[in-house]
């Protein structure tokens, strides 16, 4: 969607337009719901915070002044939501509804077709995922929240800037330096069980 | 060579353009460095494997059914739509809110207006019923000092006192600086002077 179909979206909106709402969540909210499933590791939670996210918008879109920047709005909405959640977890870690990271991604990669006709090429492929994902969990928060923006969110890095509010610089310096030590975790990883 | 981007470092540019988010102009820049500079190449490769690896991760929604996806959305336009209908509803509250207070902020305007008006009056109402007892107490007098009838004299004495005996319930005398204060003083004045005369026999008079 280019920057004027979205502002005039996000007008019809604020003038309480139903289907322009509909159309709204049509067309962010996956790319929401994906970023807050990796980021809380629980269906349950991240549909509950997207919708709080789009319930905040509904109550700010009046004071919203429109700079471009909806998009990166939105996600610093959800970014925000997730952190606080995420504090309150840590105060209170045992949650009802929260889904452990392994079952959660273990249920993602049964789901996942397999890539070869090799037999042992799907269990590979799982293996490869699971020390991935294994790997993305033990990345420092402000790393692991950059890529989860670009990857899930779909965002690109100038956006992810914005929704962080620093500069492109810093925020493909830590996207590299995340890039780097997946790199070192996934061979660590790999070397261990042998 | 010029560099691609002379904000951002080599690898910050190979990460921008494995990204897909480098202009045509700054990847030609780019991928001419890259040609030219083996270290450039070596670094382009590697943060194009590493760029590689995170999307090798699949993505929620890829793995959800339409059903799914369906029902995700229609909870989240639920939301929205209730969260709409809430916000017209306590719009429409508070502009009758308004309304309601900015009535009653008349009202209540008009009923003082109304009390005041109403004190004024009556205050003025007093004022002028008491200047014009006094003034008819003047007369009197007058009448009574101009009279040379003793008989017509007492009745007109008498008529004086039964105003002044008024003046005095309605507190005329005990105001002290009152309008009516030095015209009561007067007028007790006057009535000694007439019980004087009447008393006194007019030379010639025998008072029979």
């Amino acid at each position: 969607m280019d920057a004027r179909t979205l502002a005039a979206l996000v007008l019809q909106c604020r003038n309480g337009d139903r289907g322009a709402w509909d159309a709204l969540v049509e067309q962010y909210w996956q790319r929401l719901y994906s970023y807050a499933v990796q980021a809380t590791r629980s269906n349950e939670l991240a549909n509950d915070l997207v919708q709080e996210t789009f319930l905040r918008v509904v109550q700010k879109l009046e004071r919203y002044e429109d700079q471009g920047k909806f998009e990166a709005w939105l996600f610093r909405i959800l970014v925000n939501l997730v952190r606080d959640n995420s504090r309150s977890a840590s105060r209170h870690p045992v949650r009802s509804g929260n889904v452990g990271v392994g079952d959660q991604m273990v249920d993602l990669i049964d789901s996942m077709p397999g890539k070869s006709d090799s037999p042992e090429a799907p269990l590979e492929h799982k293996e490869h995922l699971d020390r991935l994902y294994t790997a993305m969990e033990k990345l420092p928060e402000l790393d692991r929240q950059v890529l989860l923006l670009r990857h899930y969110g779909d965002m690109p890095f100038k956006e992810i800037a914005k929704t962080l509010d620093c500069p492109l610089g810093t925020v493909l310096a830590r996207a590299h330096r995340a890039l780097g030590k997946l790199r070192v975790l996934m061979e660590v990883g790999h070397e261990t069980p042998q | 060579m010029k560099r691609p981007n002379k904000h951002l470092s080599l690898s910050q540019t190979c990460l921008l353009d494995v990204s897909g988010e480098l202009g045509p102009k700054a990847r030609e820049h780019l991928q001419q460095h890259v040609a030219t500079y083996p270290a450039a190449h070596l670094e382009y490769e590697l943060v194009r494997g590493r760029f590689a690896m995170l999307q090798s991760l699949p993505k929620i929604e890829d793995q959800l059914d339409q059903v799914s996806k369906a029902r995700i959305a229609a909870n989240i336009k639920k939301g929205i739509h209730q969260s709409l209908d809430q916000q017209r509803k306590a719009q429409r509250q508070a502009k009758l809110a308004r309304v309601f207070y900015g009535f009653m902020a008349a009202a209540s305007g008009v009923a003082a207006a109304l009390v005041v008006a109403a004190g004024v009056y009556i205050v003025h109402e007093r004022q002028l019923a008491h200047r014009q007892r006094i003034i008819d107490a003047e007369n009197t007098f007058q009448e009574v000092a101009q009279t040379q009838l003793p008989g017509e004299g007492k009745s007109r004495v008498d008529t004086l006192a039964r105003r002044i005996s008024r003046l005095e319930q309605s507190g005329g005398i005990s105001a002290e600086g009152n309008v009516g204060n030095s015209h009561m003083m007067n007028l007790l004045d006057a009535l000694d002077s007439v019980h004087a005369t009447d008393s006194v026999p007019a030379p010639g008079d025998s008072g029979y």
